[in-house]
């Protein structure tokens, strides 16, 4: 160890001394790289291997569980699969209809959410008159709004769009607003300075500082539009997998319930997953922290 | 040299001068911009009603009944919240069974590592899943009564509790960790007499959201099985083209929410000031 700390500039055989120095020192602390890997990836072995088992335990749980009762109370995994096999036609057709409302909802409401909170954020006054909206809008459970909403736009797929984007719209407008007026000040005086017009202030400095606020609003968003599109499905039963539950829970044909919860399962984690990376491209693109939301 | 108001005035009292106009300048403007805001936001619910006036004169009752309509089928009766107390009974067991559970098992998974390593991947997928999906089969398991509909409301009410607790009793001051510590506290102590203080802000923001979480959850329970209660209200005047049963009890509903939700704040509030303790960061 000691050897490390000699200065080789400092010995009289010079080169060889020096050389022989940095090999040493290269040798140790790969040495503890290494060490520090192995370490960690025993540790990440453990934690796999816990959470293997526990998965294990949790299919295990299901199954014994579902050969205790019948199969219309507790399908088992296996019965699951059937279900799923069987109603695969109805179910496909199904999940591509409900992320097609996912994903038209979210767009629509994340549009107007992001032009919207872009205009109220530049003017106290207009923050003013939202504040109570706001508020009223964080207590009122939305999908309440559905049966107004399928009375109005009927059956089809609209009213899950509306829904979707109306459950979508909120949290980009909350999350724009706040993003663009917490600029940094130095910042914001800097562009003043240099003369810099409201237009090029605004996107090159107050959207770009926002952008963390506004990519964990689009994360909320999409978890939201994902429940309001499901529960205007359960209400307007005609298509998409709520619909499909809905019919399998009035038939009391439990297995196809439980396959069009995991393929909807299966489906948000999708979107979510899509919003998460997202995040991470457009934060890392513009190289910001991400939101501690 | 700076403009002089009289010759007789020394510079401190100038500046005392200047200072006291600027003050009731800005104490003038907030004033003025509240005023402007008032005026707005009656404004604004003044043009909402007219649209709504205006489009159920353009659109046949059905479609969009009036506020006259809405407020004559809320006071036949059925949309009243005591025709319907199973709504509130469901919203605040769930609440209570919900909050319960996230704040326990929260605590034990903050306390322990392998807790959090095994269950941390089902908290992320618990997020981005619509929990109220489970509603069909908590009803066909548990029955078309009260106790699915509690366990709907429980079940969304259980994980903003469940996260901001493990969050909070993470976020503890490392200093104050530390000092605690090196004075020799229990692990027990340490729990008790710091970390449930730096808890409180953010368990009580869990409670928040869990109200408004279990209002949600007993309505769609009710939407997909319900014969009493609020949401099966709603659900039956849509099917029954009852459009102005279905406005009054959305109107009820509201209120119910904001009244559940500002019930909720103000018991975080209190309870904040209380400990003189500060709410999170949003």
């Amino acid at each position: 160890m000691a050897r490390r700390l000699v200065d080789p500039g400092a010995s009289a055989a010079g080169a060889p001394v020096a050389a022989g120095t940095a090999a040493t020192a290269e040798y140790w602390m790969a040495r503890e790289g290494r060490a520090a890997a192995a370490r960690a990836r025993r540790e990440r072995l453990a934690h796999t291997g816990a959470r293997l088992l526990v998965l294990a335990a949790v299919l295990g749980l299901w199954q014994v569980l579902a050969s205790r009762y019948d199969v219309t109370l507790v399908p088992g995994p296996a019965q699951t699969y059937a279900g799923l096999r069987r109603g695969w036609p109805l179910i496909a057709r199904a999940a591509v209809d409900t992320s097609l409302e996912i994903a038209l909802g979210f767009a629509a409401g994340a549009l107007i959410g992001l032009i919207l909170g872009s205009l109220v954020g530049q003017s106290q006054l207009a923050e003013g008159i939202l504040h109570p909206y706001l508020i009223a809008y964080q207590a009122v459970p939305k999908v309440g709004l559905a049966p107004m909403i399928v009375l109005l736009l009927g059956f089809g797929l609209w009213p899950k769009v509306a829904l979707a984007a109306l459950a979508a719209a909120f949290p980009m407008l909350e999350n724009t607003m706040v993003g663009v007026q917490r600029v940094d000040e130095d910042s914001a005086r800097l562009f003043a300075g240099l003369g810099a017009s409201p237009t090029q202030t605004y996107v090159k400095l107050r959207l770009i500082s926002a952008l963390p606020s506004i990519m964990a609003g689009v994360r909320v968003a999409v978890v939201l539009a994902t429940v309001s599109v499901v529960v205007t499905e359960f209400v307007a039963g005609r298509i998409g997998l709520g619909a499909v539950m809905m019919l399998g829970y009035a038939q009391l044909d439990t297995p196809l319930v439980f396959a069009a919860l995991v393929v909807l399962t299966a489906v948000g984690l999708a979107y979510y997953f899509a919003a998460v990376g997202l995040e991470a491209l457009v934060l890392r693109w513009f190289n910001l922290i991400p939101s501690t939301r | 040299m700076p403009p002089r108001l009289a010759a007789d005035k020394t510079d401190l009292e100038l500046v005392e001068h200047f200072y006291a106009r600027a003050v009731r300048a800005e104490t003038e403007q907030r004033r003025r911009v509240r005023r402007t805001t008032r005026v707005g936001q009656v404004v604004v619910v003044l043009a909402l009603l007219g649209a709504w006036w205006a489009a159920a004169a353009v659109y046949p009752p059905v479609l969009v009944p009036g506020p006259a309509a809405t407020v004559q089928a809320f006071f036949d009766g059925r949309a009243t919240l005591w025709e319907n107390p199973i709504t509130i009974a469901e919203i605040v067991l769930g609440f209570l069974v919900g909050s319960l559970l996230g704040i326990g098992l929260g605590i034990a998974i903050a306390q322990s590592r392998w807790a959090e390593v095994i269950l941390t991947p089902y908290l992320v997928v618990s997020q981005a899943v619509p929990k109220v999906a489970l509603a069909p089969i908590l009803i066909i398991v548990l029955g078309y009564g009260l106790a699915s509909k509690v366990a709907v409301a429980a079940l969304i009410a259980f994980f903003p509790l469940l996260e901001n607790t493990i969050a909070g009793l993470r976020q503890v001051d490392p200093d104050s960790l530390r000092l605690l510590q090196s004075l020799g506290a229990t692990r027990w102590q340490i729990f008790t007499k710091l970390r449930v203080f730096t808890a409180l802000p953010l368990i009580f923001a869990g409670l928040r959201i869990a109200a408004v979480l279990a209002t949600v959850g007993a309505i769609v329970g009710e939407f997909v099985a319900g014969n009493r209660g609020l949401g099966a209200l709603l659900v039956t005047s849509m099917g029954t083209f009852s459009t102005s049963l279905l406005y009054a009890t959305m109107g009820v509903l509201t209120g119910l929410a904001c009244g559940v939700y500002l019930a909720a704040r103000s018991g975080e509030r209190r309870v904040l000031a209380r400990y003189n303790l500060a709410p999170p960061e949003r």
